[in-house]
């Protein structure tokens, strides 16, 4: 028996990724979210996206992580999935949409999620330590193997431990060097935004 | 009719509804059959249509980037995945299989037809039209995109406010790497696009010894982006105040809608609709069709008569091929009745 296409895997992959982000679209969108909560989203992800920018002279150190990871603890898991989201795909139309935008809007939306659900009030203290630290081990242990994954599905027919290992072991080093940075920006500069986003929070008397 | 109608892209004055479903149609079928005479369409559609749109430079300039990437697709297959039935060789006693390498090279070609789609794609659907499509569907979130959008390019500006009056105060020094390129200012895309090439300044940085340390450049790097997210949030709330306050959100309001469904666009879809229906009969019902691993098998379809299986298998690849070639003609036959109705004058 043919598969009815031959690369299902990739297919039904595909298919499963943009469910899940059309359920949290139809969520969002149910949500009715107010005027005040989607410019703070926008402008949540714009600076995410500038971010991406303003330390381009250091290749690979990028601070979207931390800056997502930073408003997701302010805003909470919902929030945090959209800000996350919305970052890949908007930062996608700037360095170029691919086949890749799908899994790394998934990936990013996730680590927002879970910021925002792990730091949620009477859940995790918001430490600087503690956030860095989960920021460096979502980086690692979430974005990175998901977005490898759809280098996997992209690259190979049937799935097999022979040939995703050499496409997991050429993602290491940059998962690495990605966690390490979003690690080392929480820890040195993490409190300095949390605290604007509060200031600005408490001055306009949001939630 | 939107600004973009010149006549090199005459494809894109299409209905941004048509490019996006014309783009996800094509790339879907590339991605998802690797069949190797639709992917030789696809990729020789693919080419053309990125050789009109964006020149020749910056064509050979994508494909010597994807050259590295389509070598790895191409070798990851026969070097670690060993199913296939034919044996070449052996490497490190591993077998070499026939099936692996062709594989192999068909995910290199598909990986090729499909960034080239996609560098088309950016050409056609620009933001704007995305977002006029979606807008619809998902209104608050395309709201939020476009939103997005707009403040990344006035963030990039108010960026180079923030450094000067930084550097005003001897805090930030001359070319510490953020300072924001004098763009054009036509777009946004193009100035964090020119952001990300080495400034101008570069040029006349001191030597690398003189420079801040990376760890104080780092600081002062961070210094102006939590000014910028103090400044951006303040003013981000008197946006959306100002936006509370003219209705928005209120029921009953309609959306401006700058593309409009035309006749030519009718006879556009009519013709995608009929290639893609005898792309998707022949696909499902499987007669189209192309398997690698463990043993190369093509077309093997359904129990249909020969005669019926060769008609569906041509009339497929005819649809595909002509669905491929189909942008690229389109703008040609714009710019030759455009020669011919010049001459005429």
């Amino acid at each position: 028996m043919t598969a009815f296409f031959t690369r299902h895997y990739y297919a039904v992959s595909l298919i499963l990724v943009t469910l899940a982000l059309g359920l949290f679209a139809l969520n969002f969108e149910r949500r009715r979210p107010r005027t005040r909560e989607l410019v703070l989203i926008a402008v949540l992800v714009a600076l995410a996206v500038v971010s991406r920018a303003v330390f381009y002279f250091l290749p690979q150190v990028k601070p979207v992580m931390a800056v997502i990871i930073i408003a997701s603890v302010a805003l909470g898991a919902r929030n945090g999935f959209a800000i996350g989201a919305l970052t890949g795909f908007v930062s996608n139309f700037i360095f170029g949409q691919g086949p890749w935008t799908p899994w790394q809007m998934l990936a990013f939306g996730l680590v927002g999620c879970l910021a925002g659900a792990a730091f949620a009030p009477a859940r995790l203290p918001r430490g600087r330590w503690l956030i860095a630290a989960f920021g460096g081990l979502a980086t690692l242990a979430l974005y990175g193997p998901i977005v490898d994954t759809a280098s996997v599905l992209l690259f190979t027919q049937n799935l097999s431990w022979q040939t995703a290992w050499p496409i997991y072991a050429a993602g290491v080093s940059f998962n690495a060097i990605f966690a390490a940075s979003t690690f080392v920006f929480l820890a040195l500069f993490g409190p300095a935004l949390e605290g604007a986003l509060t200031r600005v929070r408490k001055k306009y008397g949001l939630r | 009719m939107p600004a973009d109608s010149s006549r090199a892209n005459a494809f894109a004055t299409l209905h941004p509804a048509l490019s996006i479903g014309y783009f996800v149609f094509v790339i879907g079928v590339t991605v998802f059959t690797a069949h190797p005479v639709l992917l030789a369409c696809s990729v020789l559609g693919a080419l053309l249509l990125s050789l009109q749109l964006r020149g020749l430079r910056a064509t050979a300039k994508l494909l010597v980037g994807l050259a590295g990437l389509a070598l790895f697709a191409a070798a990851i297959n026969p070097l670690f995945n060993h199913q296939g039935v034919t044996i070449l060789g052996y490497i490190d006693g591993n077998p070499l299989t026939r099936e692996a390498l062709l594989y192999g090279v068909a995910l290199a070609a598909m990986l090729v037809a499909v960034l080239l789609w996609f560098s088309c794609y950016n050409q056609v659907v620009t933001h704007e039209k995305f977002l006029a499509v979606f807008g619809r569907v998902a209104p608050a979130l395309a709201l939020t995109t476009s939103m997005a959008l707009r403040f990344a390019g006035r963030y990039l500006r108010q960026l180079k406010t923030i450094t000067a009056a930084q550097r005003g105060l001897g805090r930030v020094r001359q070319g510490d790497g953020y300072t924001v390129r004098q763009g054009d200012g036509s777009s946004v895309l193009s100035e964090i696009r020119q952001k990300n090439r080495p400034p101008v300044s570069q040029c006349t940085r001191p030597p690398v010894s003189d420079r801040p340390p990376v760890s104080l450049r780092l600081r002062s790097g961070f210094a102006v982006l939590s000014i910028l997210t103090s400044w951006a949030l303040e003013s981000a709330l008197d946006t959306a105040d100002s936006m509370h306050a003219r209705g928005y959100g209120l029921p009953g309001r309609s959306a401006y809608q700058p593309f409009r469904f035309s006749a030519r666009d009718a006879g556009a879809l009519a013709l995608m609709l009929a290639c893609a229906a005898v792309v998707i009969v022949a696909l499902t019902s499987t007669v189209v069709s192309a398997q690698y691993l463990p043993a190369f098998l093509l077309n093997q379809g359904a129990g249909l008569p020969g005669a019926v299986r060769g008609a569906i298998t041509a009339g497929a690849y005819g649809a595909f091929g002509l669905l491929c070639l189909a942008p690229t003609l389109f703008n040609l036959q714009e710019e030759v009745a455009w020669r011919i109705s010049r001459s005429t004058i």
